[in-house]
């Protein structure tokens, strides 16, 4: 809840230190745009300023021109004028100022006299009124210009000089004049530049206007006091202006009047103080500028404002996508919440925290954990311990209520799914805390059946575990036992061997006790190994085509003299064999009936009777067929306790008779597991004091007739006489056993202490000395597979002919492939059985001879 | 989202408070009046002019007064802080309207000054460039001319000075007076003074002195030495050229105008104005207009505006009274308002773009106006007393020109000028603002006196006889008369039935068919006594519906004694509107003039009356 707060006002700060830098950012901008647009605007107005100063600049000149030329051509008058007179020809005076009427273009001409009084040549008198302008004729004797009027008359401009007194009809005079309707005058002071907007006046120097020019202004009488009253001067002001003006300077300012800007050219006309003023609509003047300016301004602004779109919409994506996200995650987390609620054994309920105990929320899986539908509880939450036996709400509610803030109370109640009546148990803790300032109560039961489920039957493999490593102990006890056994016997026959070297029959005796010892302990060793992989998953079977006939045979071979030194009754029988060749692992089938017939020997008394038939059952497809396997005896039999443990490792029975019996207990476990294994099947039934009967069903590949292997007929049976022996052992002891052992037989072998040798010696060997190799796999410096590999490859005659025997004593099947794989022919398993080993020498010293014969090569 | 809030609320607020009090500052001021005031010079022209510009304005009620043809009365006006929206007066110098300069709206930055020749304009232009006056069209003064009579006894028209006198002479062999004027009045004799003299005062000297004597921060006001003694030298000559004599100098106008219908006099002074009433007079004379014969041969015109126009600069402060002020102040210049001021007879346009068009009767000046022989007088009110006491004495014989000239200079200097002391004064203000309930309190307070004074039961005034406010000031004597106008208010006296009394208020109400109209609300007669519920019928039309008197009810029967105040004319036609002749036998008319009558009921220590409700408008 402190987190939510807290969140909050962050996130007012954050907006409001966005909104602010978003302020001082739009801030920047259009400070930014208000220099740039005032930059420009001076700009243009001392660009505009300096055009329009000389645009008036011009009028000024050509009013100034008028003026001058006019009293130049009064001047020049003069003379001519005075000289008619002098010579009484009035008329011509009239003629001729007449004739420059018409040429010059002025409306009339005036002699004056000092007082205003006018003529005109026709004789017509007048009266020019009485102006500053006139005193400066009169008193000043100085050209001037005078404003005039007539009444119903246009008003005119008077162009007058001062000229010697003179007398015209009568009438003295002392200055000469030409008028100009103010019309003509303003015509000529007229602008048509900036389509007809320019505004053109000549005023007095207190702004009375004497020519204004341009009918889109107001006329005011005087124009300054109508600037000063009206007008919205941007920089100088009328005061500035008048100074200027004042001192003979010129300039331009700027004012709004009615919501309209001009620009003011001011500057003095050089005579009588007269200054001219050229108004012009900024608007006009800087047109082009302007479009260009507000172009740029329209063109930026566009741009900006498309850039704003852009980032709106950008932003605005941006936020949608957030929000969107923001949807989604809370959708996801929603459902994320609903999924894990749903499917999650917690059951989570808010209640307020008042005294109404009115439930705000229940989680949606309450129904389908309880069984009771949420509007149920909604309406009463009691609805909830209704089922639990001895509920007592009063209790409850004490507790709640002295229950302090952020605290818990802790239960634990069985409740019973309504709906499937199945039986759990929950966790019920319930938190008294806050949810956005309020008080809440939060009850969270958890399902705890399964867990209390898994304690129990941890405690049951616990107790499992202990039983197992009880029996491994014991197994080690035992095992220690059982390999010591054989080993004292073989120590200690050993030992009474050396001392009776002399004595043939007890050396006989010793040997065979000392052989059995071996065997029985190599026997141990086996089964030991065998349940290991078996235990870790690392048993595999040899695939091999096999004649159950031969396997039947080898059984019997085997168990004959057990069952003949018991004086027992054997028998092997079969039922209707139709196939004989089979593909399996012939080994591990002879060790699981091996098995079962060695303990029938074990359990059946002396002079009982063993058999062992075999039987097809139903042929599952042509290439597959099941065969049944039964082994009965007449023997002890076995409890009903004990048979339901028989298969399992390390299991014997314990009772007087079976515990004079040597045995590891894995036999029948290695023998199931063979049988699992093998996709078979082995069960077993007994009666104690009647015997037992062991059945084992397997389904296996038929097979055809292996390839029949000659046998060596040269010689004796096991004569190994002219076969010649390549020897690759490291071990000094096994190397003497072997050579002892085949020596014995009549091989010659020569011998290499590591596998590099062994390929030295190959390789320098001429084609057909050696007949096989005996190759131990695990050799220093090189070990048998490469030197194996280095055989084959060398490139001797014999290399790819030469039969590779490995002995390991690894003896799995895949240490058996591994050698294959190497490029060897066969394996025997260490330690070795030379009956064995002595089959396989001939065996494949003969195949060597076929090979050799196949490829034109005498032995 | 509270701080948003506050944000938007706080400036809007902050606005609101600005322009509230911006309201309350500008717009609810106490001494303000909703209706344009515009004070005419004289009553003659309620006649058709108030008329005519309120036409023009039919949103707008102007409230027209009666103010005086010279500038102090405005000038009373103006110290005591009650100067009218739109002052017009006759006569007119720069320097007699210093006193009014700071309160008067400077018109040179506008589009009607500037539609003045700049020429005339210029003797409106004071020395800091500002222009207060605009004047309009002027008034053509010269000699009018029995022609008739000349043809008569074949004796040429004047055509020069020489010619003139010779006309004055040979008539004097017919026993007619060659020339005469109504020299009781200042105008006749300044016009006179002045007009003998025009080239010498529009000599380049005469000008000069004129524009110094004109400027209002030259205090010396004294006439030169140059021009001056040959104008009254001037004057000395026509007054001896013409004949004048000794009782010619209290000769009034009517004696003068009867005269010279009679065909006993050839030549007078006068207008255009007069010479063409002269012309339509059912007993016309065929008068034509000749200028004034200068020496030398110049002939001139004397010329003076109808009369000048200004506007109070406190309009500036609020732009629809502004506006409404400008409005009516370009209809007055316009060519068809100075048309409506001229009425029909011809004037000389000030303003460009205005044709001039001139009857027969002032035909023969034709010449002289296109040749710009046009002066205009100089008509500050020193000249015209001066002018008055000096003719009328040299015409007596008094003074020569020599002593004419010093006793005009020392006159004019204002050596003998006597302050206006204080005649009277009010201890209660009273506005001049007419009320739809209760009708004006300064109207009512003056006529309440009135009726006191002229000792009657219901006294009815049309309103312009009532100049403005009460002041509780010190009044001159003067201004105690201006308070009255016109000059000539008289004040008749009768009896009638409540009846009579019934129509008479009634008529006055509605206005006179062949007379004077109430123009607007503001214009309602004025009445003491009585209490009347006036409903407006129409578009300015008013009626009077129910008349109640102090003693209640008005009682059709009872008998009371009404007076009626106003001058001969427009009482003439009230007269002959509600009785049917001139009212004999219902009013008698009082010896004294109103004014004349009001100024001495004052000072005797008269207090002013409260005033009344006496109008209800609905």
């Amino acid at each position: 809840m402190n987190e939510e707060f807290g969140g909050k006002g962050d996130s007012a700060v954050i907006n409001r230190k966005n909104g602010i830098a978003a302020a001082i950012c739009i801030a920047l901008i259009l400070s930014a745009c208000m220099i740039y647009v005032h930059l420009v605007q001076r700009s243009i107005y001392k660009e505009s300023s300096v055009h329009l100063q000389e645009l008036y600049g011009q009028v000024n000149e050509t009013f100034a021109t008028l003026v001058s030329r006019n009293w130049n051509l009064l001047s020049d008058w003069d003379p001519y004028i005075r000289e008619q007179l002098a010579g009484g020809n009035e008329d011509n005076v009239a003629g001729y100022i007449d004739r420059g009427k018409a040429k010059w273009g002025f409306t009339e001409f005036y002699f004056l006299d000092s007082d205003g009084g006018c003529i005109n040549p026709q004789g017509r008198y007048g009266y020019l009124n009485f102006d500053s302008g006139f005193v400066t004729l009169v008193r000043d004797r100085k050209n001037v210009v005078i404003d005039a009027t007539f009444p119903s008359r246009e008003p005119f401009t008077v162009f007058a000089i001062p000229v010697e007194r003179g007398e015209y009809k009568g009438f003295t005079y002392s200055a000469i004049a030409v008028g100009y309707e103010k019309k003509r005058m303003e015509d000529i002071i007229s602008i048509t530049a900036f389509d007809n907007t320019a505004n053109c006046q000549i005023v007095y120097p207190d702004g009375r206007v004497i020519f204004s020019v341009n009918s889109q202004t107001d006329h005011p009488y005087n124009y300054f006091r109508y600037l000063e009253k009206n007008a919205r001067f941007e920089n100088t002001g009328m005061s500035q202006i008048k100074s200027d003006l004042s001192r003979g300077k010129s300039g331009t300012a700027r004012y709004s009047l009615k919501g309209i800007k001009y620009y003011l050219v001011y500057e003095p006309t050089g005579f009588q103080d007269w200054i001219l003023l050229g108004i012009t609509p900024v608007s006009e003047v800087n047109y082009s500028i302007n479009q260009v300016q507000w172009f740029t301004i329209l063109i930026i602004g566009f741009i900006f404002v498309m850039l704003i779109m852009v980032a709106v919409y950008c932003i605005m994506q941006h936020s949608r996508s957030k929000i969107k996200e923001k949807d989604e995650e809370l959708r996801y987390r929603n459902q994320m919440f609903n999924m894990l609620v749903n499917n999650t054994s917690e059951i989570f309920v808010m209640i307020s925290a008042d005294e109404n105990y009115s439930v705000e929320y229940i989680s949606p899986n309450m129904e389908s954990l309880l069984g009771i539908p949420e509007d149920e509880l909604y309406s009463d939450i009691h609805r909830l311990n209704q089922e639990i036996p001895g509920y007592d709400w009063d209790e409850l509610r004490k507790e709640l209520e002295s229950l302090p803030l952020n605290e818990t109370l802790h239960q634990s109640h069985q409740r019973l799914n309504i709906n499937t009546g199945e039986v759990r148990w929950y966790n019920e803790t319930l938190y008294y805390t806050t949810v956005d300032g309020q008080e809440k109560l939060l009850l969270v039961m958890t399902d705890q059946t399964e867990e209390l489920r898994s304690r129990s039957q941890l405690e049951q493999a616990l107790d499992l575990a202990r039983s197992a490593t009880q029996a491994k102990s014991d197994f080690l006890a035992n095992m220690s036992h059982d390999i010591r056994t054989p080993m004292n016997a073989i120590i200690g026959f050993a030992g009474l061997l050396e001392r009776n070297a002399d004595n043939p029959s007890k050396v006989r005796d010793y040997i065979t006790k000392i052989t059995a010892s071996g065997q029985h302990m190599q026997s141990l060793i086996n089964d030991i190994l065998d349940m290991s992989r078996i235990e870790n998953g690392k048993m595999t079977l040899n695939e091999n085509v096999f004649s159950l006939t031969e396997v039947l045979e080898e059984v019997n071979t085997v168990i004959q003299p057990q069952v003949m030194a018991r004086k027992q009754i054997f028998v092997i029988s079969s039922d209707e064999i139709t196939q004989d060749i089979y593909i399996g692992d012939s080994a591990r089938i002879r060790q699981i009936l091996l098995n079962l017939l060695t303990n029938a020997v074990k359990y059946t008394p002396d002079g009982g009777n063993i058999e062992l038939s075999v039987g097809e059952t139903e042929k599952l497809t042509d290439n597959f067929a099941g065969l049944c396997f039964r082994v009965s005896d007449t023997g002890i039999g076995i409890s009903e306790e004990y048979l339901d443990k028989i298969f399992d490792p390390f299991s014997r029975e314990r009772n007087s008779t079976v515990s004079g019996i040597q045995g590891t207990g894995l036999g029948m476990s290695i023998t199931r597991s063979l049988v699992d294994l093998m996709g078979g099947s082995i069960y077993a039934e007994s009666r104690l004091g009647q015997g037992s009967v062991f059945t084992v069903n397997l389904h296996l590949k038929c097979g055809q007739d292996p390839e029949i292997r000659q046998e060596d007929n040269s010689g004796s049976s096991d004569s190994l006489e002219g076969i010649n022996i390549l020897i690759a052992e490291d071990t000094p002891m096994n190397v003497e056993i072997i050579l002892d052992l085949l020596e014995m037989y009549g091989a010659r072998c020569i011998t290499a202490v590591n596998g590099r040798e062994a390929f030295e010696k190959f390789e320098a060997s001429s084609p057909g000395d050696i007949h096989i190799i005996l190759m131990d796999i695990q050799m220093p410096v090189m070990d048998g597979y490469e030197a194996t590999g280095k055989i084959r490859s060398c490139g001797h005659p014999d290399a790819e002919i030469i039969p590779i025997i490995a002995m390991t004593a690894n003896a799995f099947a895949d240490d058996i492939q591994k050698c294959l794989d190497a490029g060897m022919d066969a394996h025997i398993a260490k330690p070795l059985n030379i009956n064995k080993l002595n089959k396989m020498i001939r065996e494949y010293a003969n195949l060597f001879r076929i090979r050799r014969n196949d490829l034109d090569v005498k032995i | 989202m509270k701080g948003r809030i506050c944000f938007v609320l706080l400036p809007v607020m902050a606005v609101f408070s600005v322009l509230l009090s911006a309201a309350c500052t500008f717009g609810f001021n106490s001494n303000r009046q909703d209706n344009i005031t515009v004070y005419l010079w004289d009553s003659r022209l309620l006649d058709n002019y108030a008329p005519y510009i309120q036409s023009h304005f039919p949103d707008d009620d102007i409230q027209f007064a009666v103010g005086n043809n010279d500038l102090d009365f405005y000038q009373f006006l103006k110290d005591n802080g009650r100067l009218p929206d739109i002052i017009t007066n006759r006569r007119f110098s720069l320097h007699d309207a210093k006193g009014l300069q700071d309160q008067l709206m400077d018109l040179s930055g506008t589009e009607a000054a500037a539609s003045f020749y700049d020429t005339y304009l210029d003797d409106y232009r004071n020395s800091d460039g500002t222009v207060n006056w605009l004047p309009l069209c002027g008034e053509v003064d010269g000699i009018i001319a029995n022609r008739a009579l000349f043809d008569r006894y074949g004796i040429p028209l004047p055509t020069d000075y020489d010619s003139f006198v010779s006309a004055c002479r040979q008539f004097e062999k017919y026993g007619i007076r060659g020339f005469i004027s109504d020299f009781t009045y200042d105008y006749t004799c300044m016009e006179l003074l002045q007009g003998v003299s025009i080239p010498e005062l529009l000599s380049f000297k005469g000008k000069m002195w004129r524009a110094s004597y004109e400027s209002p921060d030259v205090t010396d006001k004294d006439l030169d030495d140059k021009v001056w003694p040959g104008v009254f030298r001037n004057m000395e000559k026509f007054i001896a050229d013409t004949g004048l004599t000794y009782e010619d100098a209290q000769t009034g106008y009517d004696e003068v105008y009867e005269m010279f219908r009679q065909g006993e006099a050839a030549m007078i002074r006068g207008t255009g104005e007069i010479a063409i009433d002269y012309d339509d007079d059912s007993n016309g004379v065929d008068c034509v207009m000749l200028p004034y014969f200068g020496k030398d041969g110049e002939s001139w015109l004397l010329t003076y505006p109808s009369f000048h126009v200004a506007l109070n600069k406190d309009l500036e402060k609020d732009p629809e009274r502004r506006e409404l002020a400008a409005s009516i102040l370009k209809l007055m210049i316009s060519e068809e308002g100075q048309n409506a001021l001229a009425e029909k007879h011809d004037v000389i346009p000030y303003v460009k773009d205005v044709d001039l068009e001139l009857s027969e009767v002032l035909d023969n000046l034709v010449p002289y106006i296109r040749a710009n022989h046009l002066y205009i007088r100089l008509a500050s009110n020193e000249f015209f007393e001066a002018s008055r006491d000096v003719v009328q004495k040299m015409i007596t014989g008094e003074y020569n020109a020599g002593a004419a000239y010093e006793e005009f200079n020392r006159q004019i200097r204002g050596e003998d000028r006597q302050d206006d002391t204080e005649a009277a004064s009010f201890d209660e203000a009273f506005e001049y603002v007419f009320s739809p309930q209760g009708g004006n309190p300064a109207s009512s307070a003056i006529a309440n006196s009135l009726r006191q004074m002229l000792d009657a039961d219901v006294l009815i005034s049309p309103y312009y006889n009532f100049t403005g406010p009460v002041i509780d000031t010190g009044y001159s004597e003067k201004m105690l008369g201006y308070m009255i106008m016109p000059n000539d208010c008289r004040s008749y006296l009768g009896e009638m039935t409540g009846g009579e009394l019934r129509k008479l208020v009634k008529a006055a109400v509605s206005g006179y068919e062949d007379g004077l109209k109430p123009l607007n609300k503001a214009c309602l007669p004025v009445f003491s006594g009585i209490s009347v519920k006036v409903k407006e019928t129409g578009n300015r039309e008013f009626e009077a519906e129910d008349i109640v008197t102090n003693r209640g009810a008005l009682n059709e029967k009872e008998v009371y004694t009404v007076a009626y105040i106003d001058n001969q004319k427009y009482y003439l036609q009230m007269a002959h509107e509600v009785f049917g002749n001139d009212g004999t036998g219902v009013f008698q008319l009082q010896d004294e003039y109103v004014r004349d009558a009001w100024t001495g009921y004052i000072r005797e220590g008269n207090g002013i009356e409260e005033p009344s409700g006496y109008i209800t408008l609905q």
